[in-house]
């Protein structure tokens, strides 16, 4: 019989059970994800459990099944890893292991938005971008790489060891051993596979060159004409030098291209949805030792892209019996993109260079299944995609995939009243062997095998600055590129006209490249790469015009060159934009209509020096000043439906300080500079009255961001100097996101900077312990080691068993 | 005496059950408790709230000491809290579910006879 304890009892366990449930489960409230309560907060499994001790202690022995002979790892104070194995596959089983155990999260997350899988984790608020990343091709990149890279007994061998290494530290993990953000977001760490790898360099390739103005350029030149076009967006404004100048002559001809008779761009409307940050470029430079101090080269590369906790960058050393190196690696990669071994050092800055073009689509009729190529029509493949949404029904988007690309915007995606059917042709759908690149590079020892070493490297194109201990410097703009007609992909190309389609790529044997110049140095900051004097045609819609001219303006200085004047140089917060700018713009100032307060912003702009710093008022003056002005000057130019976009602040500055070219513009656009910029100067005037003095550093907000926008696992409102055309490019969530020195003595020394820390967890000492360094511009020297036995007293060994 | 009994049993199972279990091992524990112990409803609540808050609390305190404050700083930054509310929420979820684990286990196995 049912007695009345019994259903006190059952009831009992009933809430029990039901509380439990309302504990370990993930719920919404009010649109806010709220992670499930009682693992978070259990001391055995929850966060607490991320709270590393600060006196870590690392694990003498681990075990690491398929090594071939222990592998020993040495941590140095600030926990970066040195890896000392007997060969290359125990190596990179290793180094993806130890990957594994600083930043998982990070290197999963990365993939998975590398493939357009966003929407598992975070719900629908990610969806449009995860449609973006596969209609415009991400994971046809990614497979096509990794196939190539299958096909090579070498790196398959290599990225199987890695990916193993990173899935034996998976398969270890407990719930209580996931990093935080497994924790927060409430998911697990996907397997890792050499597809993945694959996936992180496309994000790269992505992130570096997935921006173009090919459809405002089109709109541009239909409404305004080509005379209009060129004068406000030409291609290449005078008055920078290359990033590679013909010094003499090249010792080969173009290869042929076929132009079509006519080129019209085609006519459409339409806007693009996520573009990558055209901003995201480096600098880099070496000196001759001819020029130095020491009589050794130096080498200096600073990569600014966002400032992201975890940081893009891991420094590791990584060696065998063969070769050591030291450097920069990003999570899901085999081996270090940016450092120096015994004999060599070597970085990169992006280089600016159209390798992403639209065709315009036309199809047979609306059913979309075949287009026009020439005189045919071509069926185009459908590729079916279903997107799994967290907390939602998963969504179904059908991409056609012509002989172009993919048709990444049709009438199911795009943003524009009149819209286009554009196929996107891109060097990151290539197969791509650039892991190959990296495995060569680490290992080498003169620069013929550097230049060897980068007959693999396809994309994203970089700007390779290389010095070596026997004394050679040079600058490379490495990349597989079409070869184009003129003009061929500055604006939406057709379809149907196979003249317009790709018709080959630049041979390896005319790239660019310039080794030891006459004038002792060769440098990079994302400028054009070549002049009229190059065979072939060059072209790339954002170019660089402020901190390549402060650099080799300063590396032409007369001087012995040290390692210090190197790393002052990188900390430069020298804006030549707004020193450009305020010779053109104060003149226009009428003076008598000023008044007190007026005077006395104009006399700091007037007597300001030009370097952007965090704690002064003259930076953030100019740039609230600037900002306004261009958008008041440029509104003619930015008409729904489609915004034409601002000419840049180098051709600005080129047309104001120009009368001839000021005039007509005025007349073009109707406006009235001199108006302009007086009502924008006043405008400042009554703001700073209003809000009160502001520093650059209020204004710029320079901060470093976790990768999931977690405002609690952030730093704002960091002091730095700087600003994004200084060479200390800090703008904001974007800047130098390290900082590397090589001194090329034998062996080389080295020094660094970091925005961060090696590790992933937040609760970890290394998580930001790097951060400060790198906010009071101090080095900190490489612990470059011979042999793992030699490491200092206040280091930890790992050891990992096979 | 009873009560300290049943806290002490609640925290150790408690400690042993939650490195092999999810977190609702916590109630579980408290429960085994409850039915070994046998401490009478009232104090089977209080003992097994004791009991887990000090476990979860405890637990929390040391990772928090050895990690001077570095993550729980953040973590009550992400819930707009204080550190110390931190603490006294994981000693709150422990203690309720220590506390009905352990009423549940006193319950189940009936009162004492003797």
């Amino acid at each position: 019989m049912l007695r009345p304890n019994h259903i006190t009892s059952a009831l009992l366990t009933l809430l029990l059970v039901a509380l439990c449930w309302v504990l370990g489960t993930r719920h919404v409230i009010g649109n806010k994800p709220v992670p499930p309560l009682g693992r978070f907060f259990s001391p055995q499994e929850g966060f607490w459990c991320n709270a590393t001790a600060l006196a870590q202690q690392r694990p003498a022995e681990l075990l690491l099944r398929g090594l071939s002979a222990p592998v020993q790892v040495v941590w140095d104070d600030v926990g970066v890893p040195h890896l000392f194995a007997q060969n290359d596959t125990d190596l990179y089983r290793a180094q993806g292991y130890i990957m594994a155990t600083q930043r998982l999260w990070q290197m999963d997350f990365v993939a998975r938005a590398a493939a357009g899988r966003v929407s598992e984790v975070v719900g629908s608020a990610a969806l449009d971008f995860d449609r973006g990343q596969r209609r415009k091709g991400m994971l046809i990149g990614a497979q096509a790489s990794h196939a190539a890279l299958m096909a090579d007994t070498l790196m398959a061998t290599l990225l199987n060891a890695y990916a193993d290494g990173v899935n034996q530290y998976i398969a270890s993990l407990s719930h209580a051993d996931l990093p935080l953000e497994y924790k927060l977001l409430d998911h697990r760490p996907e397997p890792w596979s050499p597809l993945r790898s694959a996936l992180v360099q496309q994000y790269m390739v992505e992130n570096l060159s997935g921006w173009d103005r090919d459809v405002e350029d089109t709109h541009v030149r239909a409404k305004l004409g080509s005379v209009l076009h060129e004068l406000l967006y030409p291609a290449r404004p005078p008055g920078v030098v290359p990033t590679v100048p013909t010094d003499s002559t090249w010792n080969f001809t173009a290869a042929p291209t076929r132009a079509p008779a006519s080129y019209d761009a085609v006519k459409v409307l339409q806007r693009d949805a996520h573009r990558s940050d055209p901003t995201n470029g480096s600098n880099n430079w070496a000196v001759h030792g001819s020029r130095t101090a020491v009589g050794h080269p130096l080498l200096a590369n600073d990569t600014h892209l966002g400032l992201n906790f975890p940081p893009i960058w891991f420094p590791v050393q990584l060696s065998t019996p063969e070769h050591r190196v030291f450097g920069f690696t990003i999570p899901g990669a085999c081996g270090v993109i940016i450092g120096h071994n015994e004999h060599a050092a070597f970085g990169v800055t992006n280089a600016p260079r159209d390798t992403r073009d639209w065709y315009h689509i036309t199809w047979q009729d609306d059913r979309r299944l075949a287009y026009r190529d020439g005189d045919t029509w071509r069926p185009a493949t459908i590729q079916v995609e279903r997107i799994v949404v967290r907390d939602a029904s998963d969504v179904i988007d059908s991409v056609r995939i012509t002989h172009h690309g993919p048709v990444m915007y049709d009438e199911h995606f795009g943003d524009v009243p009149a819209r286009a059917q554009l196929a996107l042709r891109w060097m990151g759908h290539e197969p791509s062997l650039t892991q190959k690149a990296l495995y060569l590079n680490n290992r080498v020892k003169s620069h013929a095998e550097h230049v060897e070493a980068l007959r693999y490297f396809s994309a994203p194109a970089q700007n390779w600055v290389f010095a070596s201990t026997r004394g050679d410097i040079s600058m490379r703009i490495q990349g597989t590129f079409p070869n184009k007609w003129p003009d061929q992909g500055r604006f939406i190309l057709d379809g149907a006209d196979p003249a317009h389609a790709w018709q080959g790529f630049i041979p390896f044997e005319h790239t660019a490249t310039q080794v030891n110049p006459a004038r002792g140095f060769v440098s990079s900051a994302n400028q054009h790469s070549v002049d009229e004097g190059y065979p072939y045609w060059f072209y790339n819609a954002h170019l660089e015009y402020y901190r390549n001219r402060t650099i080799n303006t300063t590396l032409s200085e007369e001087r012995k060159w040290t390692v210090d004047d190197v790393q002052r140089l990188q900390h430069s917060g020298l804006d030549l934009r707004a020193r450009e700018a305020l010779a053109v713009l104060l003149p226009l100032v009428d003076r008598s209509q000023l008044d007190a307060d007026g005077a006395s912003v104009y006399e700091l702009l007037q007597r300001w020096d030009h370097h952007a710093r965090h704690n002064g008022e003259e930076a953030a003056l100019f740039q609230l000043w600037y900002d306004s002005l261009r958008a008041e000057l440029w509104a003619p130019l930015q008409q729904p439906p489609l915004a034409f976009g601002e000419p840049t602040p180098y051709n600005t500055n080129r047309i104001l300080g120009d009368s001839t070219l000021r005039a007509q513009v005025e007349a073009a656009l109707g406006v009235s500079v001199r108006d302009v910029v007086n009502n924008t100067f006043s405008a400042l005037v009554n703001e700073r009255e209003e809000r009160g003095v502001r520093t650059w550093g209020q204004v710029n907000n320079a901060r470093v961001i976790h990768l999931a926008r977690i405002p609690a696992l952030s730093r704002e409102a960091l002091p730095v100097d700087g600003c994004g055309t200084a060479v200390n490019a800090q703008r904001g969530n974007h800047g130098p996101s390290q900082r590397f020195v090589v001194e090329l003595s034998d062996p080389p020394k080295a020094w660094f900077q970091l925005p961060g820390g090696v590790s992933g967890n937040p609760g970890d000492i290394h998580y930001d312990d790097l951060l400060q360094e790198w906010l009071t511009l101090t080095y900190r020297p490489v612990l470059f080691l011979a042999t793992a036995e030699e490491r200092p007293a206040t280091t930890q060994l790992t050891v990992l068993l096979p | 005496m009873r009560m300290l009994i049943t806290i002490v049993t609640v925290a150790a199972l408690g400690a042993v059950l939650g490195y092999i279990l999810p977190f609702w091992s916590l109630a579980l524990a408290a429960a085994i408790a409850g039915m070994l112990v046998r401490p009478g409803p009232w104090r089977a609540l209080m003992g097994g709230l004791v009991g887990g808050a000090v476990l979860w609390g405890g637990l929390a305190a040391w990772a928090d000491a050895a990690n001077t404050g570095i993550l729980s700083a953040r973590i009550a930054d992400l819930f707009g809290a204080s550190v110390t509310v931190l603490k006294l929420i994981t000693a709150a979820i422990g203690g309720v579910l220590g506390g009905l684990g352990c009423v549940l286990g006193d319950r189940l196995r009936g009162p004492r006879t003797n």
